[in-house]
């Protein structure tokens, strides 16, 4: 269809199929993307469960996993099962399950704030459930006899740089930039208190606690990750349902306006979520940085910039980097090496490289 | 077709600085309306007072005869559509991704085929199929119009808003994209308001010119009417002729008394000299 020199509208469907075949076609090689990432998730996981200080043949563990999958009932016979399903599956489930909520965490704080460097980390949020954490293990605070102290005191203080970003957006029209640089003077004012309440404490708490500041996948367990996965697969979905406003806000909080998102709501409902998605993770494993950042960045140049697609291929991507970091960490390290700082090592490089491949300057 | 009415409306960010004051205006007719006014006359504040974006300090806005305050903002978004004086994305999407979130109103999470055929026949209208399947950032200024063009006819509104469309755009894309706009009207029978600065160019091509002077709407007709020597020079404050070129009227700037006098107040307020540096040198 196209308007003539007469001012009449000319049909031609040639054109019109053909664009709508071009995008179908588009759409299915990014769908088969996700398929070879899940693939390469399995692959992954598979060869993580082999790796540790007591090798097991990558067959072995295939088959350990299928024969218990089938029979979840039959009791763990011999050592390689116990090893692989009581010590390095939970583990591994936890780096599935962290690297992928903070890698949707990521992808969509960066959205809706239109800003590269946002992410669970950068916005305080980490920070803030990490603190939360050390007040628990430095102050003995519990609830019973389990660690419910330390993840319900993570996620209270998780939502303090949420709320300053929100108050700050009610008072005073925010820019993205100001929301980040927010978030980052919450984190230097945890960081302080955090490394103060370390420095007074002895030393066998400020070991726990500095844990939390590093992030580790050492206290992995098949008890606590259920509370985890609900959050972060309840979580993942809620942000889902919300992509085609976050595609809107990329675009401007005025043009999503004009499309009738309610701006301000779905930017309070999107930084809770990922509030309670983070707190959830740091609360059981510390601070893990750079998966949140740098994973939607890897997944835009495989699947591009629409949410519908960056948020389920972020969410597989977290979930190898995580996994892939665990299993550098246990080849080239003797002792139990924090995920965090493998992460970091290995990140950071990675986050190098994409800002000198970027193709427009938003940094 | 739906009916714009704007009743006594006031807009000030500071109460001791009026933008607009008293401004009653009613669009009705699928045409192309062109606001002019000087830098800071209320041009955008006008516009955006019409969708929600600014609130009026007083008076009210009509869509279709009901308040909009009374508008959800997706309601309003089915009827009407707004281009940005320049897309704001981070982070780039293809050119169909782009035009498809105009579809935001209509539809669900997942975009159906009609939504894709849509948003394909609104780039071909504007003759962007070719560029499809590109990534928004690798296209020129005057194709990113073209394609949030197609975005907002994408929204199926029956007004469109757009704030300065030929802003940065060369004289042949300014012709192109004012020529596309009064056909889009014509053919959709919907009701184009554009923010405009090129008189040519908007005596040219717009059915309806309101001009906004002095805090509220100074002249209100067609370009003939509107656009003529008296009120092009009381707007911005420069002489110019006005010829009658193919029953449009035809503006000629000059460099004349009016744009030296406010040149030498510049620079004297500058360094304390009357004389521009041209007039120097050239002495």
């Amino acid at each position: 269809m196209r308007i003539g020199k007469n001012k009449t509208i000319m049909t031609s469907d040639a054109d019109v199929s053909h664009m709508y075949s071009e995008y179908r076609a588009s759409r299915a090689k990014k769908i088969l993307a996700i398929i070879v990432l899940i693939a390469v998730l399995l692959l992954a996981s598979i060869y993580g469960l082999s790796v540790g200080s007591y090798p097991i043949d990558f067959i072995d563990v295939y088959n350990i996993v299928i024969d218990h999958l089938l029979h979840l009932d039959d009791p763990l016979s011999s050592t390689d099962e116990r090893v692989v399903w009581n010590t390095r599956m939970p583990r591994l489930m936890f780096a599935i399950v962290a690297g992928a909520g903070l890698a949707v965490a990521g992808a969509a704080m960066q959205s809706m704030m239109k800003n590269p460097l946002a992410d669970p980390y950068t916005t305080g949020i980490s920070s803030g459930a990490s603190f939360g954490a050390v007040i628990a293990i430095a102050f003995g605070i519990s609830i019973g006899s389990t660690s419910a102290g330390t993840t319900i005191l993570a996620f209270f203080f998780a939502l303090v740089p949420a709320t300053v970003i929100l108050l700050l957006s009610t008072f005073k029209k925010t820019t993205p930039s100001m929301m980040i640089l927010a978030g980052l003077s919450v984190m230097y004012i945890f960081n302080a208190m955090t490394q103060y309440i370390m420095l007074v404490v002895d030393s066998e708490t400020m070991e726990a606690a500095y844990q939390w500041t590093i992030g580790t996948l050492s206290k992995s367990s098949w008890s606590t990750l259920p509370i985890m996965l609900i959050v972060v697969v309840l979580g993942s979905f809620a942000i889902l349902s919300m992509t085609k406003y976050l595609n809107a806000m990329n675009s401007g909080d005025n043009y999503a306006k004009t499309v009738g998102v309610d701006v301000k709501r779905i930017r309070i409902i999107i930084l809770v979520l990922v509030s309670v998605i983070a707190a959830a993770i740091v609360s059981f494993t510390g601070i893990i940085g750079f998966v949140g950042l740098v994973a939607p960045h890897i997944t835009r140049i495989f699947l591009g910039s629409d949410n519908k697609l960056l948020i389920p291929g972020s969410l597989l991507v977290g979930a190898v980097v995580l996994v892939v970091c665990d299993i550098v960490a246990k080849l080239f390290t003797t002792t139990a090496l924090p995920i965090g700082i493998v992460t970091a090592f290995i990140g950071g490089p990675m986050f190098l490289f994409l800002i000198i491949r970027q193709k427009k300057e938003v940094w | 077709m739906a009916e714009i009415r704007l009743e006594n409306l006031c807009f000030s960010y500071d109460p001791n600085v009026p933008i607009l004051e008293d401004i009653n205006l009613v669009i009705d007719k699928p045409e192309l309306i062109c606001i002019l006014g000087a830098n800071g006359a209320g041009k955008s504040t006008l516009m955006h007072c019409m969708n929600k974006l600014s609130t009026p300090t007083s008076g009210d806005v009509y869509v279709d005869g009901k308040n909009l305050k009374e508008y959800h903002l997706r309601d309003l978004a089915k009827i009407i559509s707004f281009v940005p004086h320049q897309e704001e994305s981070t982070f780039s999407m293809s050119v169909l991704d782009t035009v498809l979130m105009g579809r935001i109103p209509h539809s669900g999470n997942l975009m159906t085929s009609d939504d894709i055929r849509i948003a394909a026949e609104n780039l071909k209208l504007l003759e962007m199929q070719a560029f499809a399947m590109r990534n928004f950032d690798e296209l020129s200024t005057g194709q990113h119009q073209k394609v949030m063009i197609a975005r907002s006819l994408t929204q199926e509104p029956k007004i469109m808003l757009l704030d300065e469309p030929t802003a940065n755009l060369d004289v042949k894309y300014q012709m192109l994209v004012m020529r596309m706009l009064r056909d889009v009207a014509r053919i959709k029978n919907i009701t184009v308001i554009t923010i405009c600065h090129d008189l040519n160019v908007t005596a040219m091509y717009a059915d309806r010119v309101v001009m906004l002077y002095n805090k509220g709407i100074y002249a209100d007709g067609s370009a003939a009417e509107v656009l003529t020597k008296e009120n092009i020079e009381l707007l911005y404050g420069v002489e110019c002729q006005v010829m009658d070129i193919q029953g449009r009227p035809h503006i000629a700037l000059l460099d004349g008394d009016e744009l030296d006098s406010h040149i030498a107040d510049l620079y004297q307020s500058i360094s304390g000299d009357a004389e521009s540096p041209q007039e120097s040198e050239d002495q």
